[in-house]
This record gives C-alpha cells, structure tokens and sequence, in this order.
C-alpha cells in the first residue's frame, strides 16, 4: 500500500470514530428526549432530525458548506472554531457525523421505546437524580441497542462520501478518506489501487459488523443467563 | 404525622383524597379503579397532583415546597415489583446512593425476614411472581425510607408464606416507626398489619377508621369477590388437638374445630385462623344437636348497621376476640338482637380457615 493509502485509512478511522463520538453525546441525549415525549410537534422534530437520511449526501454538503464558510450564514467563527473549516479534516468529520446522526438517533429512539420508562422512575424514587438514574438504569437497559446504533453510525461516517468531498475536497494527506481515494483511484485509471482500497474498505465494514454481531452475541448470552 | 391532600382531576385516573394520619401503619383498600395505585404514585412523586404533603412536621409539598422523587425519600414498593432487569437481587438491596443504604445489620434481617438469602445472585429473570415482590419490599426497607408506601406488596405471595410474615413484618415497621401506606385487598392482612384503615372508592375516600369495624362496614366496596376474599375475623393462635384427636386452634382458651392445619405446622405452632363473617350463624335459644362443630355461647357487644345489612359482634370469651356476623336486617329482628343480650353462635369447621404464623 501506498502511504497515500495508509493516509487514507487512518484519516478514516480518525474521521469516524471521531464523527460517531459526536453523534453519540448529541444523537443518544435527543433520542431518549423524543422517546419519553409524544405529540405532533416530537414527531416534526424526529423528522427534521432524520433528514439526511432521505437527502441527497450532496445537498447536505451544499448546506454544511453554507455553514461553515468564514463568510457563511450561520458565522461558525461565533462558536470560536477556525475561521474556515472548509478543506480540513475537521470538516470531514462533521460532515460524517450529521451524515450518521440520523441512523444513531433512529436506532437509539427505537431502543429507548422498548424500556418501560417507570424503571428509570423507580430509579429516581429510590434516591437517585434524573441524571443518575439513566446513568444506572436506562443506558445499561439500553446497551444492546445503543451499541447497535453506534457501529451503524460508524460504518456510516466511514463510508460517506458525497458531503465530505464537498465540504472537505479530496486532498491526500489532509483530507482524503477511504471513499474518497478510491473515487480519485478510479478516476486516473489507478485500478489496482482502487481494489486494494475496496478490500480495506471491505475489512473495515466487516470488522465493524462482526465485532457488533459479537457484541450483541456476548450481551444477549450474558441477559440469558439472567 | 403523615398528611397530605392529592388532587388530579383528570380522567381516567382522577383522584381527590385528604387524610391526616397518625403514627402507625395505615392500611388502604378499595375496588380495582378506586385510585390506589395512583395514590401512591402520586405521593411518590412519580405522578403530578400532590396538593400538600407533610410527613413528620417536613413539607415535602406545600406553598413553595416541591420534592423531587428523589428527595421525598419514600420507599415504594409497586404492585410488580419493578425489579431492574440488569441487577441481581444483592445488587438491588444496595441501588441507592450511599446516604440511602441501610446498614448491613438491617439488610440482613430484611433478607432472613423475606427468606431472600438463596436468592441473592439471581437477577429478575429468574425469580417468580412472588420472589419479585419479596425483593421489591426488601429494597425499599434497604433504601433507609423516611415513609413507606407498599402496593399489594405481598399480593403475589403463597397464602402460608404470607401468613407467616405479617407479625414479623410488622412489628419491624413498628420498630423502623416508618409511617406506612398498605395498599392490599387481603382482609387478614389488613387487620394484622395495620392500625388504621382508609376506604378508597372511585378516587375519593369512602371512610375510615379501626381495620376491623371499617373492615366489616365497607367490605362490599373494598375487599375483592371469590373465595378468602370476603370480609372474615383474623385471630392469632395455637394449633391444638381435640379430645377426638381432631385438629382445633386454641384461641384464648375457646378451642376452635377446624377441618385441617396448613401444610408442615405442628400442634404447638402459632397460627392465624380466620372465620368469614357470612359463615357465622346466630341462634337466640340452644340449638341442641347440629352438624356444626363449633357452638359457643356468645354476648353481642355491639350491632353496625350499614346499607347491606348488619354487622353483629360477639364476645365468646373474656379472651377471645371479637367475632363479626353478618346478618340481615330481617334476621336481626326475627333474633330480637341488642346489645348485651345473650346468643348462641354456630361455625362450621369447614368454614373455618387456618394459615401458618
């Protein structure tokens, strides 16, 4: 592999784990929130959470790039980030994480409508504060699923491509990610190249899905046995 | 010493009930709908709807004053139970923060009372019914309660386990000298456990007074229908043999004929015998010769009227409790009964129900 392609990987992995980071301290807080609340006005804001799911991957670059332009609408530079995020890393990694926010929120939300909210009452009756009782009762009860969620979230952000290049281009060493080497690969005729970006692309995903197949394998051994 | 006033106006569980209670355990009864579980909850603070809530002399809800659940310190044991799937019956015991762990003297005796000792590293999955709810009271007496508010909290339990835990129960809330709400629709359990009785019915408190009295004049409303179910006199005493080598209990001395003892209990061993009040039959004069084995001669101490009938109470001995009758208004005329006059009070054996203490 070229060191190119070993850039490539690891931004990856870097931009990933990072972006499923993010979604999991927003994604999983909102999922709980809209899970223990009904109405007309929970549902538009589920859907409105669910976008980029249903939107084409460049749109959404289209809008990220508004956002975080210097001279954009929403002034990122307000928030005290760089003044530009446009072609940096960084970047990649909020395009990935608003990319698999959605499937996270989705899988968490169905996670949290399984739990008998009562528990986490009980929880509370029994001394501990709101926050303490879904540290000690709903996340553990929710484990299984939020895990799910997760990995689903990770092997999303490692796989996006379209909003990533748009907002953070396709630059080796800086910003290229996996999809996006093997686009460039493809594109100079670079074939041999492209494949061995595909099987690495492909272990990746397979690692992820086997390791959460593993780990839902372990837990639910581990509920059987109660 | 407990007080408070709840008031949800909202269907379908609308609720409006103010009591003023004394030390003690409070028992509380009432149809399925009355509002029970609701009021617990609702106390608890797991429900919105408390108007004012002051136990011991602390406002927990008043003018100013809303505790949080978590601040209200109640232990409260759902019908349910409520266990948390993920955590073994020891790892309940001790959920609390460490200022609501009781200590280790306390949890042991509450794990001997409730006979949890093999249970300790089974998680929920792996206990009945009734385990559950033993587990449920025994993380709330753990949880160093200021209150504590028990719903049908030993309604999944076997008769003669639960026989055998109300003394014991009991005189371990006297000595916690936790104010207790008793949600239950056992009659026996009623009288045993608690010192007073409110009657709920349809979310608004029907009466309340003495379990017994109370008891016997609301039975129609607040205890369930089938059989052990309807409204019966619960008397402590001592599994006995007859001079026919049959089984009685000996209660203050008035040797009781029963049909059986419970399963394992010997003569010698403290039981509770309960005698349904419909099963009580009053004769003015000597019957003479009947099928009834249990023929005593009896006071009537007092006479409650209510809107089904006539409650008679009767005094078979200086130290026997007293025995309740129901009776129609017609029989009650026909007997030409007042109190004080003198009766004959006739009990079948078969009526008459023996659980282990």
């Amino acid at each position: 592999m070229s060191d190119a392609t070993v850039s490539a990987v690891l931004l990856t992995l870097k931009v990933a784990s990072l972006a499923t980071l993010l979604t999991a301290v927003t994604a999983i807080p909102l999922a709980r929130f809209l899970a223990r609340r009904s109405g007309p006005h929970i549902q538009l804001l589920y859907a409105l959470f669910s976008l980029p799911l249903v939107l084409p991957p460049t749109a959404v670059g289209y809008v990220l790039l508004q956002l975080l332009a210097s001279d954009g609408a929403a002034g990122l530079t307000l928030f005290g980030l760089p003044a530009d995020l446009l072609l940096t890393w960084q970047a990649a990694v909020i395009a990935a994480a608003v990319m698999s926010f959605p499937l996270v929120l989705r899988g968490a939300k169905a996670t949290f409508d399984t739990l008998d909210p009562r528990l986490e009452a009980m929880g509370r009756s029994l001394g501990w504060s709101r926050r303490r009782a879904v540290i000690k009762v709903t996340l553990p009860l929710a484990r299984r699923g939020l895990l799910a969620a997760l990995i689903l979230g990770f092997t999303r952000a490692a796989s996006e491509f379209g909003a990533t290049i748009t907002v953070a281009g396709n630059i080796p060493f800086q910003t290229q990610t996996l999809p996006s080497a093997i686009y460039a690969a493809q594109q100079l005729g670079r074939d041999g190249e492209a494949v061995t970006l595909i099987v690495v692309a492909l272990l990746i995903g397979l690692a992820a899905l086997l390791g959460s197949e593993w780990l839902v394998w372990r837990t639910t051994r581990r509920e059987d046995k109660r | 010493m407990l007080s408070f006033a709840v008031n949800r106006p909202r269907r379908p569980f609308a609720l409006s009930v103010a009591a003023e209670l004394e030390a003690g355990i409070t028992g509380i009864c009432g149809p399925s709908g009355a509002g029970k579980t609701t009021l617990l909850e609702t106390l608890a603070g797991l429900r919105g709807g408390t108007d004012r809530l002051l136990l011991q002399g602390r406002s927990l809800v008043g003018a100013g004053d809303r505790l949080r659940p978590e601040q209200r310190e109640a232990g409260y044991v759902p019908q349910d139970g409520r266990l948390f799937p993920h955590l073994t019956v020891r790892q309940h015991l001790a959920f609390g923060p460490p200022r609501r762990r009781s200590d280790e003297h306390l949890t042991n005796r509450v794990v001997e009372l409730l006979q949890l000792t093999v249970l300790l590293d089974r998680y929920p999955g792996r206990l009945s019914g009734g385990e559950r709810q033993r587990v449920a009271l025994a993380r709330a007496l753990c949880s160093r309660p200021a209150w504590l508010l028990a719903d049908e909290a030993l309604g999944a339990l076997e008769a003669s386990l639960r026989g055998r835990l109300w003394r014991e129960l009991r005189s371990l809330l006297v000595e916690l000298e936790l104010p207790v709400l008793w949600v239950s629709h056992d009659c026996s359990e009623l009288q045993l456990l608690c010192d007073h009785l409110l009657v709920l019915s349809d979310g608004r408190l029907l009466g309340q007074g003495e379990p017994l009295p109370t008891l016997a004049r609301y039975a129609g409303f607040a205890l369930s229908e089938g059989p052990d179910r309807g409204f019966h006199a619960t008397w402590p005493g001592v599994l006995a043999q007859d001079a026919a080598g049959g089984i009685a209990v000996d209660v203050g001395g008035l040797a009781v004929q029963v049909a059986g003892g419970p399963a394992g209990v010997g003569v010698g061993a403290p039981v509770h015998l309960t005698i349904p009040a419909d099963a009580v039959l009053v004769a003015r004069g000597d019957p003479g010769v009947t099928s009834a084995r249990n023929v005593w001669s009896a006071e009537v101490e007092a006479l409650d009227e209510d809107a089904a009938g006539t409650t008679a109470w009767l005094r078979c001995g200086a130290k026997v409790p007293r025995l309740a009758a129901r009776l129609t208004a017609a029989a009650v005329a026909e007997l030409d009964l007042t109190p004080g006059c003198r009766v004959y009070v006739l009990v079948k054996s078969s009526a008459c129900r023996v659980l282990a203490a």
